[in-house]
């Protein structure tokens, strides 16, 4: 081999010999990282999914940079889902239309700028303009400058959920000075927040590196630097967990909790997330137009089954939409609290499609057939759903894809009937359920449009006793078990892997947002 | 004069095939269902009444990225701007393309180096080993080692190699920057399967020139089995390895999907797959265009090589 | 010497090589062993109804991640399914889609390479770059793009895969073609006015088909193989069919308690793509040993 080279060296011209010398450097460039050795001061963080940008008002920016601990908004959630002051002081509702937000004195950006009203309100200004999601939050809401420390916001329509609404990622303050009129995800130099942790370094979808900022305004960061990794197979994060050198990983797959319990100096946190994993189905589609089939699919499944299938035995059955709220402890009571294949028989014998002998079930000749899409980690879920549906004797056509593209289109063009898909249910549930039950809403997919539910969330909207809005959400929750237009499946837990080595990890049910705290510190 | 000539038509031809290839991912792309907009903002939560102003912003946007003009148009106008190396910007980072892909270059240049260098010292070194020992069991047992390693497919052989350094050893890591330690393993992966039908080839081009008239006169001659191999059989042997070696560092610098998920390997194969998920034109095309240039060149070089080691051969 | 003589000596050339071919004695153990194999493969996933214990596609979620045990002869899966049932389903799917796939990479490998061998001049020269290009692509993109473009299943996939691999055979081809232009006895069929379809088909064809059996054996082999790959991706077949990558990909979530779900596929594809390299192997040392092209 070496003469092999040698020959070739010896013959060739210089333009190989430079193509060789070119490798070799690279290679040796390759070699070079190596040698820097680890901070022992260095928080190393593996996720499924980084930042896009450095813009909080571009690409879910907000949530990312949050969940970094590099950006704040004027409230946040706290790990029981109450919506806290965080930048601001204290929000009160001055009356039926006005909120009072007074500011933390002397809090500062990055770059010493302070964080004043007019910097507020330039922040909300630029990021309804540049984000949708932003826009929708402040939709006719007027924010006033009122003296440095003080802001007003008039709300068109009373809104008793403003602190909720501020806590969302998409109204995170940032100095919008600096950042400019235009979104500017990649210019690290325009960056200015108020986070604990400021960025020094980034590599869009797949590095992120930041230090403690000792300027913060709380309780100063314990880690002087952490760097922060996307690894999208879940398999590999599990091997990160395994690998002695990562202190925490997030979205860690279930199926490898088993596997790292065996594994010395990683723990397992199970947070009850917010996120309840649901068959959305296609109202306008032939079968399911009919009430009684989505009443019966719902009965027909082994929820406790599934989650011990489908999810490794993590999680919590849902009986109904709002199930998994541990505000609403009632709601664990309604809707589809058990398994009953014999109702599911007589409700679809009911709708006419009758069991043919070869245990499909027929109308008019034509068999039962749905179309059931799944993307990423749901596939499980897709196929034991279409296990115990085939037991009642419906055909089910599985369509899994890691492609949401073609997940979205399908959608679109209504070739599908069925639909997994996860969503948050904490928060502000008036957006919630308009969203999921109101004709129009984004994630009312099938084409729900009943009269007594859009009179129930018109209601909710005029509605500002808190016992009222308990009973009119439960009422929807109700009739959304009644009409079906969702079916409710469980309540996914949020995992992540921390190390041994590692103190002060808060558990937080929007784990992604709330992953770096200031009381994270690594064990000496 | 004839090199410059035959540069140049290599250049032609190149050219054509560029144009072929990136008009044919254009279509097709264009013709896959999905629209890259909706998909861009498909998941947001949006609150009822932002619906029409959404649709229209939506429009706008594509707009002002030209996705509603029609197709051939369309291509003209990428065409147009890659001639004066604006290769555009990916509809999902708003970074250039060229950032883009430069900056995942590097990675699988240097796992394509490393898999191809392993794959080269496996295949020549067995090879020779090989055919100096033909018919003997030396050679029986490195054929017989050969065909297992082709006959195993590259993710279980990653998968296991990943366990076994990854977990059970704790040799690599997935979370350490990218360095020699971490390149050896998927290198190796992709080495080792690679490597067999190479070392086939050379084989059996060895066994060939050793059974030539001259080599039966050189050996009368009395030179060594070790000069003979050097001089005279290897040379005349070596090319259609060469070849082989060749395609297959021009398929490794397009990045190897599999492997790239297995190991987290931040190349540009997993990238592009990414990217035609979310339909990012911009980036998949740049990257069609990247990997045929590759190609082409990689080509190019080796039939150079071949005249470098084989002075009979003209160009 | 006049055509008819030509032809008929080609002719016993070929049946030579036919009946040197069945000569059981002058076999190389390889092609024993790779038929053997392959045998014992084929006739399991044909006789998989009969010999499978338990419905490949029935969850049992009392039995899930069972190891190896008089029961199931592999174990269960994470939904209780027999492993081993599917292991012979996944034969099933993986033999008829690979030969579905070869016989189209091979139809269409062979039209193009003997339209290019023989045709020559610019017909070669743009059939021979595009090949060169499509030769480097890693075949999962334009796979992506088809699947895309008509959704994900197995038979896309399949579509996908042959629409770059015909490539490889096509090069055989058209490299054997301009061989086989140089002999004499096609040039003197060229001269005694024989339409080129007859020269291709009486004097060309026979000559290609000698070294492709053993190509077609090593093509079928990587067939199953990147359909396997691709379902292991995610992209082939969908749920609950069995098939060997598919299996191997669930099974890597449970690969520490469970292993044996990832080896039983796993060792499934090795031996079958084995048994084919093997014949192929063998088949190369009779007909065509001298060969230097390659398979990708």
């Amino acid at each position: 081999m070496a003469w092999l080279v040698c020959e070739i060296v010896r013959r060739s011209g210089w333009a190989l010999k430079l193509t060789l010398v070119t490798a070799g450097l690279i290679a040796l460039s390759a070699c070079g990282e190596a040698a820097q050795p680890i901070a022992t001061e260095e928080l190393v963080i593996v996720d499924e999914s980084i930042a896009y940008g450095l813009d909080p008002a571009d690409q879910w920016g907000g949530y990312y940079l949050r969940g970094a601990g590099a950006a704040e908004g004027l409230t946040r959630f706290a790990p029981d889902g109450e919506a806290v002051p965080e930048l601001a002081e204290s929000i009160t509702a001055v009356d039926l239309l006005t909120w009072e937000v007074k500011l933390r004195p002397n809090v500062h950006f990055w770059s010493g700028t302070p964080v004043d009203a007019e910097a507020v309100k330039a922040s909300l200004e630029r990021s309804r303009r540049l984000d949708a999601e932003a826009a929708a939050l402040l939709d006719g809401i007027r924010i006033e400058v009122i003296d440095p420390i003080t802001l007003h916001f008039f709300t068109k329509d009373p809104n008793p959920m403003l602190p909720v609404t501020l806590a969302n990622y998409p109204l995170v303050i940032y100095n919008a000075a600096s950042y400019g009129e235009q979104p500017n995800p990649l210019d690290l130099q325009a960056m200015d927040l108020t986070g604990m942790f400021r960025v020094t370094s980034f590599t869009p979808r797949q590095e992120m590196v930041l230090e403690a900022n000792n300027a913060y305004w709380g309780p100063k960061p314990q880690v002087g630097r952490i760097r922060l990794l996307q690894v999208t197979d879940s398999q590999a994060r599990l091997l990160a967990a395994q690998d002695g050198r990562t202190h925490i990983v997030g979205y860690f797959p279930p199926e490898g909790v088993a596997e790292l319990e065996h594994t010395e100096g990683m723990n397992i946190v199970t947070v009850p997330a917010d996120n309840i994993v649901s068959v959305y189905l296609n109202l306008r589609s032939l079968p399911l137009g009919d009430v009684r089939v989505r009443q019966a699919l719902s009965w027909a499944i082994d929820r406790q089954e599934l989650v011990d299938l489908a999810n490794e035995g993590l999680g919590q059955p849902a009986s109904s939409w709002l199930a998994s709220n541990p505000a609403y402890p009632d709601a664990a009571k309604q809707g589809y609290t058990r398994y009953d294949f014999a109702l599911a028989t007589v409700l679809l014998d009911e709708a006419g499609w009758k069991l043919d002998s070869d245990g499909i079930r027929k109308r008019e000749g034509q068999p039962l057939t749905l179309r059931l899409l799944s993307w990423g980690i749901e596939k499980p879920v897709a196929e034991v759903l279409q296990s115990q549906w085939a037991k009642v004797g419906v055909v089910v056509e599985v369509q899994h894809s890691d492609d949401y593209g073609m997940i979205l289109t399908r959608r679109n063009e209504g070739n599908w009937e069925a639909l997994i898909e996860g969503w948050e249910n904490l928060g502000d549930l008036l957006t919630i359920a308009s969203v999921h039950f109101e004709p129009g809403g984004a994630i009312n997919y099938g084409g729900y449009d009943d009269a007594s539910t859009n009179a129930l969330i018109d209601r909710l909207s005029k509605t500002f006793d808190e016992a009222d809005r308990r009973k009119l959400l439960l009422q929807i929750n109700t009739r959304a078990s009644e009409m079906v237009p969702i079916i409710p499946l469980f309540a996914r837990p949020r995992i992540t892997a921390v190390s041994t080595q590692v103190e002060g990890f808060q558990p937080h049910p929007r784990q992604g947002e709330y992953l770096v705290t200031a009381s994270l510190r690594i064990k000496k | 004069m004839a090199l410059g000539r035959y540069l140049l038509s290599r250049l032609a031809s190149s050219l054509y095939v560029l144009l072929g290839t990136s008009l044919l991912m254009f279509i097709l792309m264009r013709l896959a269902p999905g629209d890259p907009i909706d998909i861009m903002f498909g998941r947001t939560h949006s609150g009822p009444g932002l619906g029409l102003a959404r649709e229209e912003r939506l429009g706008e946007i594509r707009e002002e990225l030209g996705l509603d003009k029609p197709l051939l148009a369309q291509y003209i106008i990428w065409l147009g701007r890659v001639t004066q190396l604006d290769f555009g910007v990916s509809f999902r980072t708003h970074r250039p393309v060229a950032v883009e892909l430069i900056s995942r270059l590097p990675a699988t240049v240097v796992l394509a180096i490393f898999a191809f260098l392993i794959q080269a010292l496996l295949a020549v070194g067995f090879g020779i080993l090989s055919a100096m020992q033909a018919n003997g069991w030396l050679d029986h047992s490195i054929r017989l080692v050969a065909i297992v390693c082709t006959a195993t497919p590259i993710f279980l052989l990653g998968l296991l190699l990943l366990y076994l350094f990854g977990v059970r050893l704790r040799w690599v890591s997935i979370s350490a920057p990218i360095s020699f330690r971490q390149v050896i393993l998927p290198a190796l992966t992709l080495g080792v399967v690679t490597a067999p039908q190479t070392m086939r080839v050379l084989r059996a081009s060895l066994l060939e020139e050793f059974s030539r008239p001259y080599m039966i006169a050189a050996r009368a001659k009395g030179l060594s089995e070790r000069t003979l191999l050097r001089r005279h059989a290897l040379p005349n042997a070596i090319l259609p390895t060469v070849t082989l070696l060749g395609l297959s560092f021009g398929s490794l610098l397009g990045g190897s999907v599999i492997i790239e998920a297995l190991f987290s390997w931040p190349g540009i194969g997993k990238y592009v797959v990414d990217s035609i998920y979310v339909r990012d034109y911009p980036v998949i095309q740049g990257y069609v265009l990247v990997t045929t240039v590759f190609v082409m060149t990689v080509n190019l070089l080796v039939d150079f090589l071949y005249t470098v080691l084989d002075p009979r051969i003209r160009l | 010497m006049n055509g008819h003589n030509l032809t008929s000596s080609s002719k016993a050339v070929e049946r030579h090589r036919v009946v040197s071919l069945l000569t059981l004695l002058d076999l190389p153990y390889s092609i024993l062993a790779g038929v053997v194999l392959l045998t014992i493969i084929t006739v399991s996933a044909l006789g998989a109804p009969w010999i499978a214990h338990h419905n490949p596609t029935e969850q049992h979620p009392q039995e899930r991640l069972q190891p190896p045990s008089g029961a199931h002869w592999f174990g269960t899966d994470r939904f209780g399914r027999d492993t081993f049932s599917r292991i012979l389903y996944g034969a099933r799917i993986s033999l008829a889609i690979g030969s579905l796939g070869l016989v189209l990479v091979v139809s269409i490998g062979l039209a193009v390479g003997l339209l290019a061998g023989y045709a020559g001049s610019w017909v070669d020269a743009v059939a021979m770059r595009l090949v060169d290009a499509l030769f480097a692509f890693p075949a999962v993109v334009p796979a992506l793009v088809i699947v895309g473009l008509f959704g994900p299943g197995l038979i896309n996939a399949l579509l996908a895969l042959v629409s770059v691999w015909w490539v490889s055979i096509a090069r055989v081809v058209r490299g054997i073609v301009l061989q086989i232009k140089q002999e004499p006895y096609v040039e003197a069929a060229q001269a005694l006015g024989a339409s080129p379809l007859r020269i291709v088909w009486r004097h060309i064809l026979p000559g290609v088909l000698g070294p492709m059996l053993p190509l077609a054996s090593f093509e079928l082999g990587n067939l199953i193989l990147s359909i396997s790959s691709l379902s292991f991706l995610g992209l082939g077949i969908q749920p609950p069919s069995p098939e060997w990558g598919a299996m191997l990909a669930d099974g890597r979530s449970h690969f520490a308690e469970a292993p044996y779900l990832v080896v039983f596929p796993g060792l499934m594809l090795f031996l079958t793509i084995l048994a084919l390299n093997l014949i192929g192997e063998g088949l190369r040392d009779i007909l065509d040993p001298t060969s230097t092209y390659i398979v990708k």
